[in-house]
């Protein structure tokens, strides 16, 4: 994982996301769907180069 | 894994302290450790009573329906195969699987189904393209052989183009033996 990991996780926690069913949800640490999504986010607003990564892959960082 | 026991007269109830070791209570219980079933007791020759596991942590009961994460928030980068090993082995039979796909590509998700030691390569049915931005349901009725019992099953998940961004998950539903 990029070491700017943990800064996108938190940065993914103050964050929302919209659900498959179009509804905003904030973000927590035991939502695999909202988290990996806004860190993805982050990596690429931020033009940080990542492999495929999942949930599990964030877990150390939590 | 921790069992609790329900029964009319508490008397009867007992665990053993490991997986070999048959507990027997003052009336007679005999529960072993990993007993999930309900169990009928016996007392002085006369069936008096039943136990029944009512509760468990690191485990599900028998006949409730389990949910196994297959892959959660997976942000897929490439063209890769991912594959992904699922412990059905206690999972009775029919099972489903949801996928939720919020990448912006479409993904295809092929199964199979095996033993604990191996995975043969004929997939279960054709695989199922999701479309970016939903989430469609897997069973039996997608593919007959979702209804048998496996001890293990693969899920294999490709893009055929790289996603730039979302993630998929899938779990997997099916009621526990």
């Amino acid at each position: 994982m990029p070491r700017e990991t943990s800064q996108a996780i938190e940065w993914a926690l103050q964050q929302q996301y919209k659900d498959i069913l179009g509804d905003m949800l904030p973000v927590t640490k035991t939502d695999p769907m909202g988290l990996s999504t806004k860190v993805r986010e982050y990596f690429n607003s931020n033009n940080i180069t990542y492999a495929t990564f999942s949930y599990e892959d964030l877990k150390p960082y939590l | 894994m921790a069992i609790s026991y329900w029964s009319t007269k508490a008397d009867y109830i007992g665990l053993s302290t490991d997986d070999k070791t048959p507990y027997n209570s003052q009336e007679g219980a005999i529960i072993y450790y990993t007993d999930l079933k309900k169990k009928q007791i016996n007392h002085g020759g006369v069936w008096v009573d039943y136990v029944e596991a009512t509760s468990i942590t690191n485990g599900s009961l028998p006949n409730q329906v389990q949910e196994i994460t297959v892959v959660a928030g997976l942000a897929i980068t490439d063209t890769s195969s991912h594959s992904y090993v699922i412990n059905t082995s206690t999972i009775g039979g029919r099972k489903s699987f949801i996928i939720v796909n919020t990448l912006n590509q479409t993904a295809s998700v092929t199964f199979y189904g095996g033993t604990a030691t191996s995975l043969p390569s004929s997939p279960l049915g054709s695989a199922t393209n999701v479309l970016s931005g939903a989430a469609v349901v897997v069973g039996s009725n997608n593919a007959v052989s979702f209804g048998d019992p496996y001890s293990q099953m693969r899920a294999v998940i490709t893009c055929s183009t790289a996603p730039t961004s979302g993630v998929i998950s899938i779990t997997c539903e099916g009621v526990s033996i």
